[in-house]
């Protein structure tokens, strides 16, 4: 990870009255976005503007997991999500957010979530392969079952009921789990080592 | 100088996953090609090879017999010192084409995706190819250590000639493929 370049110093004060709620990935069902928008209805069911949920990231019309424009569009339309479309630069997003969701059925390492932790935001995601590589449980965020909105939407009301400093404590645990165990010059020099 | 190739099923994948890597091995001062297929990211790389034969998500294996053909096709005139494979389909071709012409080379398994979120006759076929791809891998890199395990289990992988690198979690393992 390039903590230079994802640093939480490049955020301006967050004075929003909602609490956003940002997935970023790939538009696929395996990514948990099916998850991540039932929970949503159900929290602003509760909770009504006090909450929001951005989905950010492109369509993959290849994938057989793809979600369609359809759902998309009923989404927005039902007031649940706030679509962001695609960005080169996803920092001012992650600068929003209060928590970032990734509630995936498997993972190598995911890539959005370290991001994320990199730029001191406290994470929710599911206890599977690659996910739970990056999370400890009530540490930096919350590990929720796969596939389990129950569990989800649990984890997603502790955040936001939670105290402001205790969230930011984990966002800032996040950060130094990065620079502890994910820094991009181990990886690299890995690499090297086995090109010779 | 050697000649290192990063393949991937995008290139965008590796505009956005890689670029630190590829950006440390030039300036090692290898010479760094990047192979895949064209999208709008491949103006950004200065020694890019598009591939035409890559159906990322396809299981038409007439089309991945192509790939195999236009990997070897690459590789014989480029004659690469180091290949490194990441996704899928270049994991399975560049690593068979690397096999038959005797190059190094090293595959990243990213994830498993959704061949093996579920179980399937695809999951059994994509073992047996992993299996093949992988025997004459010089290094087999896994993200996360159920991936690795999962490996193990169904022997595409042996533990035996591993190289472990201990450090915190989420780093990478480099292991030894087996020899078939």
């Amino acid at each position: 990870m390039n903590t230079e370049y994802f640093d939480p110093k490049l955020c301006k004060d967050n004075e929003k009255s909602s609490f956003v709620f940002l997935m970023i990935s790939r538009l696929l069902w395996d990514k948990g976005v099916g998850e991540f928008v039932t929970a949503g209805k159900i929290l602003k069911r509760k909770y009504g503007d006090k909450v929001e949920f951005w989905l950010l990231g492109p369509i993959d019309k290849e994938d057989p997991a793809a979600v369609s424009e359809e759902d998309i569009k009923n989404w927005i339309e039902e007031g649940i999500i706030n679509y962001l479309g695609i960005s080169q630069d996803v920092r001012p997003y992650l600068c929003q957010a209060d928590c970032v969701v990734l509630p995936s059925y498997r993972e190598g390492i995911p890539r959005s979530l370290l991001e994320a932790m990199a730029m001191e935001k406290p994470i929710i995601t599911t206890d599977s392969p690659g996910c739970r590589e990056v999370c400890k449980d009530g540490y930096n965020g919350f590990l929720v079952k796969p596939r389990d909105v129950e569990s989800l939407v649990k984890a997603m009301e502790k955040m936001l009921t939670m105290e402001k400093e205790k969230r930011i404590e984990m966002g800032k645990r996040g950060r130094q789990m990065i620079l502890e165990e994910f820094s991009e010059e181990s990886v690299i020099r890995k690499y090297q080592e086995v090109i010779g | 100088m050697k000649k290192v190739v990063l393949t991937s099923n995008t290139s965008w994948s590796i505009w956005n996953f890689r670029k630190a890597l590829m950006d440390a091995l030039l300036e090692k001062g290898y010479q760094v090609y990047i192979i895949a297929p064209e999208d709008e990211y491949p103006k950004k790389f200065s020694n890019f090879i598009p591939l035409r034969n890559l159906d990322r998500k396809g299981t038409n294996p007439v089309k991945d017999f192509k790939l195999l053909l236009e990997y070897l096709s690459i590789y014989k005139n480029l004659k690469p010192d180091v290949v490194l494979n990441f996704t899928i389909k270049p994991n399975i071709y560049s690593s068979l084409a690397c096999r038959i012409l005797g190059i190094q080379c090293i595959s990243t398994i990213t994830g498993l995706g959704y061949v093996f979120v579920r179980e399937s006759f695809l999951t059994k076929l994509v073992r047996l190819m992993y299996k093949i791809s992988l025997a004459k891998n010089y290094k087999v890199v896994f993200l996360n250590p159920d991936d690795l395990n999962l490996f193990i289990e169904s022997s595409i992988v042996n533990q035996e000639k591993s190289i472990h690198h201990k450090r915190g979690r989420g780093e990478y393992r480099i292991f030894r493929s087996k020899a078939l």
